[in-house]
């Protein structure tokens, strides 16, 4: 209760859950809303601006530009949650047993893991994506593989500090199993930069989804997804500038959203961290 | 210092093994035969052209050996044939590495110029509406993708969405043995395009940093002993306050990489990641390997760079 009022009383948090619930409900309720199936052309209203008929105007090919928006959410949204998912999941486990273990083997692993750092993360995505083909669910592996450190990194040094402490101790020596120790005193007690860092990912991950599909790496056509929009739209600039406004807006707000909803909860979970606007 | 400087070269030497490797593992883990794929995919190619491919690609020789075999021409300079432009792989990415390194080093250059300054002036002005407009610009600045800021500056700069009255070529390249402006009119979009991001990262970084160093015990001491304001802030708060930001300098080069990538597209930049979109839209294999190792090599030199640099200003680290 206590948390949930601080989250209330922060302003980030409170601009980011505006702009982010909605955008999660369109993952579900797209589809509902849309006035015209994403897919559909007319051919006599090519790159129109807004009417009753298309409130935010038509493409190339006549298809309406906000069900496209509506429909868009679901892929990158799919991407960056479930990639997101992946990588806190894999990387808080390789980073809590590497930290715990300690030793040889826990630098081992800190290494293994961190080899995935030595490549600029968008050049290993457009690697994989070259080699195995598009679409969702190698995105989705791409995510996850690629911020899978990052999460280990923190996990690794939290545990560090965490597995000297005498709650630990106290646990080992009344004989607690190691995964019972891993997974209810040390779990527990380094998630919350590990929650920070969820928020912080899942922007990145909406990034490089959309800078893939603006490349045409991504989520492939006649799907729409926001980042392909842009691309689509960008030869039509001189011509119907709103076509590229809307995506752009949208892909802009939320990844400000959950820049801000990383920011706010550093501020809610960590507050010995200085404050970070 | 020569023992830290060895070790991170060391380091550096290790990651490019490892990169190397991954980057030849992965096109051998491929689903299908990379011969098959590159002669047409699905298209039933000629037996006998597929064979002479896999010959020429070495792929009938045993793993280790080709990667031997690939390894030693890698660092010999050898990447290999590229099969779209019909040149060596060394050739094409040699032509075009330069002005992705130009494009890259210049908006380096300008993140620096607007973030650093900016940052210490929002840290002194601490609270003030100035310092609010600039914290909430640099986190706009960060959620903008590049490619979104540099459709804005086309539609602004070169497509007089706003009524400006001037219009400036919005992509392309040229030689600056042929133009001298016409070199520099083309870089500057780009280069801003990528570098603004960049700097809003820079600016929050020396902002929170500023903020630690003046926060600190030594400050109050010069400031008891008589010593002008702007000399305890040049002299002592910004030359502390400067060292954190070097390493963020350097995690930058990472999103200074990846943004080529989607900058170079935009602009028609014809650099290195314009090459590797092309090359994976025709998938030439040797010439994306090449690409990938290439940039992940300047990757890691720049992180040599920095982290060396950062040894030097700041002793407890090394």
């Amino acid at each position: 209760m206590k948390m949930l009022a601080q989250c209330v009383k922060n302003k980030k948090f409170v601009f980011s859950a505006i702009v982010l619930i909605p955008i999660l409900l369109m993952i579900f309720l797209g589809p509902v809303i849309a006035p015209h199936d994403p897919l559909e052309m007319d051919t006599s209203h090519t790159l129109a601006g807004s009417s009753p008929a298309y409130p935010m105007g038509t493409d190339e090919y006549g298809r309406c530009i906000f069900s496209r928006l509506l429909y868009g959410v679901r892929p990158s949204m799919q991407v960056a949650l479930v990639g997101t998912l992946g990588a806190f999941v894999a990387g808080s486990l390789l980073g809590i047993v590497a930290g715990y273990a300690g030793g040889k083997a826990g630098s081992l692993i800190m290494r293994c893991v961190e080899t995935i750092l030595c490549f600029p993360s968008i050049l290993l995505a457009m690697m994989v994506v070259a080699l195995f083909g598009t679409g969702v669910r190698n995105l989705i592996i791409v995510v996850a593989i690629l911020y899978t450190p990052h999460f280990a990194r923190i996990a690794h040094s939290s545990t560090l500090k965490v597995r000297k402490m005498e709650y630990v101790e106290n646990e080992v020596s009344i004989g607690a199993s190691t995964p019972r120790v891993l997974a209810g005193t040390i779990f527990p007690n380094v998630l919350s930069p590990l929650i920070i860092q969820v928020s912080l990912t899942i922007s990145s991950a909406i990034l490089l989804e959309s800078g893939l599909s603006f490349l045409g790496l991504g989520v492939q056509p006649p799907a729409p997804s926001w980042g392909q929009m842009i691309g689509d739209a960008r030869s039509f600039l001189s011509v119907n500038a709103m076509y590229i406004f809307w995506p752009s807006l949208c892909l802009c707000l939320t990844i400000l959203a959950a820049n801000l909803m990383g920011d706010a909860l550093r501020d809610i979970l960590d507050p010995k961290l200085k404050e970070s606007f | 210092m020569t023992r830290f400087i060895l070790k991170r070269l060391g380091i550096s030497l290790i990651m490019l093994l490892a990169v190397s490797t991954i980057v030849f593992l992965m096109i051998h883990m491929m689903p299908g035969d990379p011969a098959l794929m590159m002669l047409g995919g699905d298209s039933n190619p000629d037996p006998a052209a597929v064979a002479v491919l896999r010959e020429e690609l070495g792929l009938n020789k045993p793993l280790p050996v080709q990667y031997k075999d690939w390894v030693l021409g890698a660092v010999g300079g050898d990447l290999g044939h590229s099969y779209s432009e019909k040149i060596p792989v060394m050739q094409s990415i040699a032509t075009r590495l330069p002005r992705t390194l130009e494009l890259a080093g210049a908006a380096m250059l300008l993140a620096c110029i607007i973030g650093l300054p900016l940052g210490v002036w929002s840290a002194l002005r601490r609270g003030k509406t100035s310092d609010l407009v600039m914290t909430t610009g640099a986190s706009l600045g960060t959620s903008i993708p590049v490619y979104v800021m540099g459709y804005i500056f086309i539609a602004v700069f070169c497509l007089d969405g706003f009524g400006l009255g001037f219009s400036m070529p919005s992509s392309g390249y040229m030689d600056i043995s042929r133009s001298v402006g016409g070199h520099f009119t083309r870089l500057v979009l780009p280069a801003l395009t990528l570098a603004l991001g960049i700097a809003a990262s820079i600016m929050r970084m020396t902002r929170s940093s500023m903020l630690d160093a003046l926060s600190g015990e030594s400050v109050r001491a010069l400031r008891a002993k008589g010593l002008s304001e702007s000399k305890v802030i040049i002299r002592h708060v910004i030359r502390n306050a400067f060292i954190p930001v070097v390493t963020i300098i350097g995690l930058q080069f990472g999103n200074l990489i990846g943004g080529t990538v989607l900058c170079e597209t935009v602009f028609n930049w014809p650099g290195l990641s314009t090459l590797l979109v092309k090359a994976i839209n025709q998938r030439d294999y040797p010439l994306i390997q090449g690409c990938i190792l290439v940039m992940s090599s300047v990757f890691i030199l720049a992180n040599l760079v920095v982290d060396v640099l950062y040894g030097i200003l700041d002793p407890r680290a090394r």
